[in-house]
């Protein structure tokens, strides 16, 4: 069988950054496509968790955030215009081969799991991958990046996960949080 | 392909595909008895189903059995080199030596000291060898992991795990496992090759995963590169054979100091430094308090591959 693999090697924002001037460029997550990918997935949808402790990232990844029953709250994030979301859902547009993203209005704290669900373009979309990782802290101002990087595999139907894929693949579930 | 030669190869290897029962572990057919017992592991249902198809001489259906096997998550080393092992007597027979050949390469890959039994027919042993050979002239390099020396580690503090990962191929990850001694499931964070040297790579474990606690204890953890499809390709350790280190005990809290010099509290500057930093304590309480201190997290998206 043909793969063609996904790999999103995710940076988590664990380090703290002072300021905007934090960042120095280095970013809070560094998402890597497989070529192939951008053909199936048409948005990617951010959510933050708190208590990220409490929670197994593997079992997280395997199905769709909003079907899980969660143990604690998620942190509303605000979008462009102010308003609070549950999840903020991005498009995929990528200009030149790369699209940045920013989530803001986080508010400062520890113990968070950060949780990137890759949506595929199908009506209604279904989740195509998930990739969750540990947040230890969010300081005020741009995050930098702590250089631990992880991969987000495309979901198996039965739950398991899949790096790689012929394109088959996706869990028949709506990822979306406001429908 | 006629069957024939096919089902009389089958026949031929069926004393050493079919041996031992648990299939668990690659033994050659002219291993010891001790040394099964000795190195018994895990079943694995996918290299026994695919040892009954070849003895049936259904070898499609053992490449099949044997590609869902190796897409399973927690395979072990043992049964990794018996799955492609396998894989790769299923493609030969197929017709398929290129096929084979990638089998094989993938098996020397995980384990470079792998020797077919002796019992193998001489086509398997002539391509195994001529494989064997590209591999000493670094034609097929194996992925080559030097561990960390790991034995402890100090509580609430980020362990950094530093390990020498010679040979990583295009697509391959080099993750650290890692949970505590007992528990289930393994969590896992990535190695990230460092700037220099280029073969050293970084996996840091968070603070909040090794806690202080009064006393020691133990983490279990394995290293595991694995190719694109999850595959592995070398590794130290195994779920079911991790290696382990220990967690030091939080440090006790140092006790009082005994001021025996003076009487402090006498001194007229203390307490006026004191009321300076009282004073701009509570201008900065009063000034976080009015402001809502808010992160922010950006994402750069990129396609493999880009600029």
């Amino acid at each position: 069988m043909k793969r063609l693999a996904l790999v999103l090697a995710v940076v988590a924002a664990a380090s703290p950054g002072c300021g905007e001037g934090g960042g120095e460029g280095r970013l809070g997550f560094e998402l890597f496509l497989a070529k192939a990918v951008p053909d199936r997935v048409g948005f990617l949808q951010v959510a933050l968790l708190t208590k990220g402790k409490s929670y197994s990232c593997d079992q997280v990844q395997r199905n769709c955030l909003v079907a899980q029953t969660l143990t604690s709250p998620l942190v509303k994030l605000t979008d462009q215009s102010g308003k609070e979301h549950s999840a903020l859902l991005f498009p995929l547009e990528l200009d030149g081969g790369s699209q940045d993203l920013s989530v803001s209005g986080i508010p400062v704290g520890q113990d968070f799991a950060a949780v990137v669900e890759a949506l595929t373009r199908d009506s209604p979309p279904r989740l195509y991958g998930s990739y969750c990782t540990y947040v230890s802290q969010i300081a005020a101002g741009v995050n930098e990046s702590q250089t631990v990087f992880a991969k987000l595999s495309a979901t198996r139907p039965d739950g398991g996960s899949y790096e790689g894929t012929d394109g088959g693949f996706s869990v028949d579930c709506d990822p979306r949080f406001e429908k | 392909m006629r069957p024939g030669p096919h089902r009389l190869l089958a026949g031929l290897l069926a004393g050493c595909l079919a041996g031992p029962a648990w299939a668990g572990v690659p033994l050659p057919c002219d291993a010891p008895a001790a040394a099964v017992l000795g190195q018994a592991g895990p079943r694995n249902l996918a290299v026994e189903k695919a040892q009954e198809q070849l003895d049936a001489g259904d070898f499609d259906g053992a490449v099949k059995t044997l590609q869902v096997g190796l897409n399973e998550p927690d395979v072990t080393d043992d049964q990794m080199v018996e799955l492609y092992r396998l894989l790769g007597l299923a493609q030969l027979y197929l017709g398929n030596e290129e096929k084979a050949r990638d089998a094989f390469e993938k098996l020397l890959q995980a384990r470079p000291d792998f020797d077919l039994p002796r019992s193998e027919p001489p086509k398997i042993r002539a391509l195994y060898g001529r494989i064997k050979e590209d591999i000493k002239k670094r034609r097929v390099r194996p992925v080559t992991i030097t561990p960390p020396s790991l034995s402890e580690a100090a509580a609430d503090q980020p362990l950094d795990v530093t390990a020498k990962i010679e040979n990583l191929g295009l697509g391959a990850k080099a993750k650290l496992y890692y949970r505590r001694s007992g528990g289930q499931a393994f969590s896992s964070v990535d190695f990230v090759r460092r700037k220099d040297p280029k073969d050293e790579f970084r996996a840091t474990v968070p603070a909040y995963e090794v806690p202080g606690e009064p006393r020691a204890y133990e983490m279990d953890y394995y290293l595991e590169v694995a190719d694109a499809a999850q595959r592995r390709l070398a590794g130290r350790g195994d779920p079911y054979n991790p290696l382990t280190f220990r967690v030091l005990p939080k440090e006790e809290v140092a006790g009082p100091v005994v001021v025996d010099e003076g009487r402090w509290y006498q001194n007229g500057w203390i307490w006026t430094g004191i009321g300076v930093v009282a004073a701009g304590a509570a201008a900065g309480i009063v000034v976080v308090a009015t402001q809502k201190q808010t992160g922010t997290l950006p994402i750069h998206v990129r396609v493999e591959g880009a600029p």
